[in-house]
C-alpha cells in the first residue's frame, strides 16, 4: 500500500532551534528509510518564494502569477511515497521524520488505487 | 428468538473480528457474519446445533465471502481474493472455539486515525453488536447521521488501510487508553445521559460494562484495564438508588445504600485492589479506590471525606484536568466546608474546559447557597440549568431554584430572623450586651427610655423588611438620627456595639448564617452611617428608614 508522506516544515526559529530537525537528522532519517526499502519516491522542494502559480480560467485564458506565498504557518516543503504494509507502518514512518518535529507536521495520505 | 439472538452477540463480535482480520473489511466481514447467523437461526433449530458450532459459523462465512466476492468480480479485485481461497483452504484450527481476535478490532475502532466521535460509534456496532439505529440513539444522533459516519470510519479502515492488529508493548501504553477512553465515554453517557428523558441510560452503561469485560479477559494483567472495570462497577453499583420512583435525581447523600449492589460493590473493590496493587497506580484504579471509599461509607457522614481527598490529590497529579480539579474541589468542600471549596471553584473559573460544563456551575451554584450568598447562587443555577443536558437533571435544578428565588423574593430578613419575637429577643440581648460593656454603655448613662427595647426592635425590623410599626408609632427615621447625631468621634465604641450585636444575635437564637452575616452587614452600616451624623442640620426630614435585604442595602430606600 502506498501512502505520501507530505512534510509541512514548521515555522523556522533560529534562537531556539527546533529539537530533531537539525540537517543531520534530516539525513540521518532519510538514510534510514532508503535502507528500508519502502521509498517509491521523494523530493524536498526549493525555497517558497521561488513558487509560481498557474491558473487557467473557462475561456481557456492563462493567469500566472507569483506565489502562493503561504499565509499559513505551515508551508509544504517536500515529500515521500512510501509502500509499506499498512497505516500504523506508515504513521511510524511519519513520526520519525524530522518534518513532524519542531512545530511542522506530517500529512499521511493514502495513494488512490484505480 | 430474541434469547438465540443475545447468545448470537457474543459470538457475532467474535466473528466479526476474525473475519475483519483475514479480509480487512470490515464491510464484507459485516455482511457474511450476518448471513452466517441467519442461516444458523435457520438451520439449527431443524438440524440441530453443530458439535463446533463457532468453526460452522466460520465455515459458513467464509463460504459466503467467496461466494460475494465471485458475484462481484471488482470488489474481488480490491480485496485480494486470493487471500481468501488461500486461507479457506488453510486447516481448521482445533478446539471449539472461535480464535478470540476482538481485541485486535478493539484497537482497530478506537484508532488515533478514526475521529474520534466515530470511534465510539463503530465499537458499539462491531464489538457490542449494536444495530446502527441503536448506535445512532446511544449518540442521540439521526439514524441517517450515524449510518454516514459509519461507513465514512470503515471507509477509512478500508482505504488507509488501518490494520487489526494489537500494538506492539512498547506502542501499548500509547494505545491502550484510546480503548478504554472510547469504553468509559460509552459508559458516562449511560451513567448521565447528555439530553432525554432519563438520567441514565442503563443500557448503555452495561455495554460498557461488558464490553470492559472482554477486554480485561483478553489483557488480564493491564492494570487500567482493571482499574477501569472497576470503576464502572462501583459506580453501577449505586444505579437503583440514584432516581426516585419518578425518575427525579436523588442526590449520593441522600441515597438508600441498602439499595445498592452490594455484589458489584464487592467485585468492585476486588478488581481495584489487584488494580492498585505491583506498581504507580493509573488514573482509572484512582478513581475506582474513590469510588470504593464512597461505596463503604455505611452513610454520608461517615464518608472518609479526608482520603478522598488524598485520592484526588493523586489523580490530579496523573491527569492534571479542569474536571479532576472540580471533583476535588467539590471534596474538599466537604472536608474542610463550602467556603473552602468555593475559594478553589473560584480559582478555576477561567479554564475554558469549565465554561460549559453544567457540573462547575451547578457545584458553585451548590456551595453558594450553603453560604448564603443567595444571588450569587440564583445566578450560578441559571447558568447551570442553561448547560443541562437530560430532563430529571434540569429538573432538580429549577427546583432548587425555584425554591431559593421564593426565599429571596419571599422571606424578608426580619422574617427569617423570627420577626417581631426574634426583633424583640435580640433588642433585649443586645441592650444586656451593651450595658455590660463598660465603653458602650456609656452611651445610656442618661438613661434608656422605659420602652426602648420596644422601640429598638421596631426599628430594626421595619429596616429589615418588616412592617413600618416603627415610623406609624414611634417616631421618623429624621428623629432617630438626630437622637444619635451630633457625638463627636466614638469609633471605637461604634465597634464595641458591633461586637456587642454580634453576640446578642447568637444570645437571641438567631443561628442561620446567612440571616447572621445579613444582619451584621447592616448593623455595621448603619452605626457608622445613620447612626453617626455629626451635624443634625444635614439630616433630610422627608427620609424613609433605610431598608436591607439579603443582597445588601437596598437602593430604592436610599436617600
Amino acid at each position: 500500500m502506498k501512502y505520501m508522506l507530505l512534510i509541512n516544515a514548521g515555522e523556522l526559529d533560529l534562537q531556539d532551534a527546533p529539537v530533531g530537525c537539525e540537517p543531520e537528522d534530516w539525513m540521518r532519517f532519510d538514510k534510514d528509510i532508503q535502507d528500508a526499502g519502502v521509498v517509491v519516491a521523494s523530493e524536498s522542494l526549493a525555497d517558497l518564494v521561488t513558487a509560481t502559480r498557474v491558473e487557467v480560467a473557462n475561456d481557456g485564458r492563462r493567469t500566472v502569477t507569483d506565489g502562493p506565498f503561504a499565509e499559513t504557518r505551515e508551508v509544504l516543503g517536500g515529500f515521500y511515497v512510501i509502500d509499506v504494509p499498512d497505516l500504523d507502518v506508515a504513521l511510524d514512518w511519519a513520526a520519525k521524520c524530522p518534518g513532524s518535529r519542531g512545530g511542522g507536521s506530517v500529512i499521511v495520505r493514502p495513494v488512490a488505487e484505480f | 428468538m430474541e434469547q438465540v439472538e443475545a447468545v448470537f452477540r457474543e459470538e457475532r463480535g467474535r466473528l466479526l473480528a476474525a473475519l475483519a482480520r483475514r479480509f480487512g473489511d470490515l464491510d464484507l466481514a459485516e455482511e457474511v457474519t450476518s448471513e452466517a447467523i441467519e442461516a444458523a437461526l435457520t438451520r439449527w433449530p431443524v438440524d440441530g446445533v453443530p458439535p463446533n458450532p463457532g468453526g460452522w459459523l466460520m465455515t459458513t462465512a467464509r463460504r459466503k465471502a467467496v461466494d460475494r466476492l465471485r458475484r462481484d468480480q471488482v470488489y474481488a479485485a480490491k480485496l485480494a481474493i486470493l487471500q481468501v481461497e488461500a486461507d479457506r483452504s488453510a486447516p481448521q484450527a482445533a478446539g471449539d472455539d472461535l480464535p478470540d481476535e476482538r481485541l485486535q478490532l478493539f484497537f482497530t475502532c478506537a484508532h488515533p486515525a478514526l475521529a474520534p466521535e466515530d470511534r465510539g460509534a463503530l465499537t458499539l456496532r462491531c464489538l457490542a453488536g449494536l444495530t446502527t439505529p441503536e448506535v445512532a440513539r446511544a449518540f442521540l444522533v439521526p439514524t441517517a447521521t450515524m449510518a454516514k459516519r459509519i461507513v465514512r470510519a470503515k471507509k477509512k479502515i478500508r482505504e488507509a488501510r488501518i490494520p487489526f492488529r494489537v500494538p506492539g508493548p512498547d506502542e501499548l501504553p500509547e494505545r491502550l487508553p484510546g480503548v478504554l477512553q472510547v469504553i468509559y465515554s460509552v459508559f458516562t453517557e449511560g451513567y448521565a445521559a447528555s439530553a432525554g428523558p432519563y438520567l441514565q441510560r442503563l443500557d448503555l452503561a452495561e455495554e460498557a460494562i461488558r464490553l470492559a469485560r472482554i477486554v480485561h479477559r483478553l489483557l488480564p494483567d493491564a492494570r487500567e484495564v482493571t482499574g477501569l472495570l472497576a470503576l464502572m462497577l462501583l459506580i453501577h453499583a449505586r444505579r437503583d438508588a440514584r432516581t426516585g420512583p419518578d425518575g427525579e435525581i436523588v442526590l449520593l447523600e441522600d441515597q438508600d445504600r441498602g439499595r445498592w449492589d452490594h455484589d458489584m460493590i464487592a467485585e468492585g473493590r476486588d478488581l481495584v485492589v489487584a488494580a492498585l496493587t505491583g506498581g504507580p497506580p493509573g488514573p482509572y484504579a484512582v478513581q475506582a479506590a474513590i469510588n470504593a471509599v464512597h461505596d463503604e461509607a455505611t452513610d454520608f457522614a461517615g464518608t472518609d471525606w479526608p482520603q478522598i481527598v488524598q485520592l484526588y490529590d493523586v489523580l490530579l497529579d496523573l491527569d492534571p484536568s479542569p474536571v479532576v480539579a472540580l471533583n476535588r474541589a467539590a471534596a474538599i468542600a466537604l472536608r474542610d466546608g463550602p467556603a473552602a471549596g468555593l475559594r478553589l471553584l473560584d480559582e478555576l473559573a477561567a479554564e475554558p474546559r469549565l465554561q460549559d460544563y453544567h457540573p462547575f456551575a451547578l457545584a458553585r451554584a451548590d456551595l453558594l447557597q450553603r453560604l448564603g450568598q443567595v444571588p450569587e447562587a440564583i445566578t450560578a443555577y441559571e447558568h447551570a440549568l442553561a448547560l443541562a443536558g437530560s430532563e430529571p437533571e434540569r429538573a432538580q435544578i429549577r427546583d432548587r431554584l425555584a425554591a431559593l428565588q421564593q426565599t429571596d423574593a419571599m422571606e424578608t430578613v426580619y422574617e427569617a430572623a423570627g420577626g417581631a419575637d426574634g426583633m424583640l429577643r435580640l433588642a433585649a440581648a443586645w441592650h444586656e450586651r451593651v450595658m455590660a460593656d463598660e465603653v458602650v454603655s456609656h452611651a445610656f448613662h442618661g438613661g434608656a427610655r422605659p420602652d426602648h427595647t420596644e422601640r429598638l426592635a421596631a426599628y430594626w425590623g421595619e429596616a429589615l423588611g418588616g412592617p413600618s410599626v416603627y415610623t406609624e408609632s414611634y417616631g421618623s427615621e429624621a428623629s432617630v438620627q438626630r437622637r444619635h447625631a451630633g457625638n463627636g468621634e466614638h469609633d471605637e465604641m461604634n465597634h464595641r456595639a458591633i461586637d456587642c450585636f454580634d453576640v446578642a444575635l447568637v444570645d437571641a437564637g438567631i443561628d442561620d448564617e446567612r440571616v447572621r452575616s445579613v444582619m451584621h452587614d447592616y448593623f455595621a452600616w448603619t452605626t457608622f452611617n445613620t447612626m453617626y451624623r455629626h451635624n443634625s442640620e444635614d439630616i433630610d426630614d422627608g427620609q424613609a428608614v433605610t431598608q436591607w435585604s439579603w443582597d445588601g442595602r437596598q437602593d430604592a430606600a436610599e436617600s
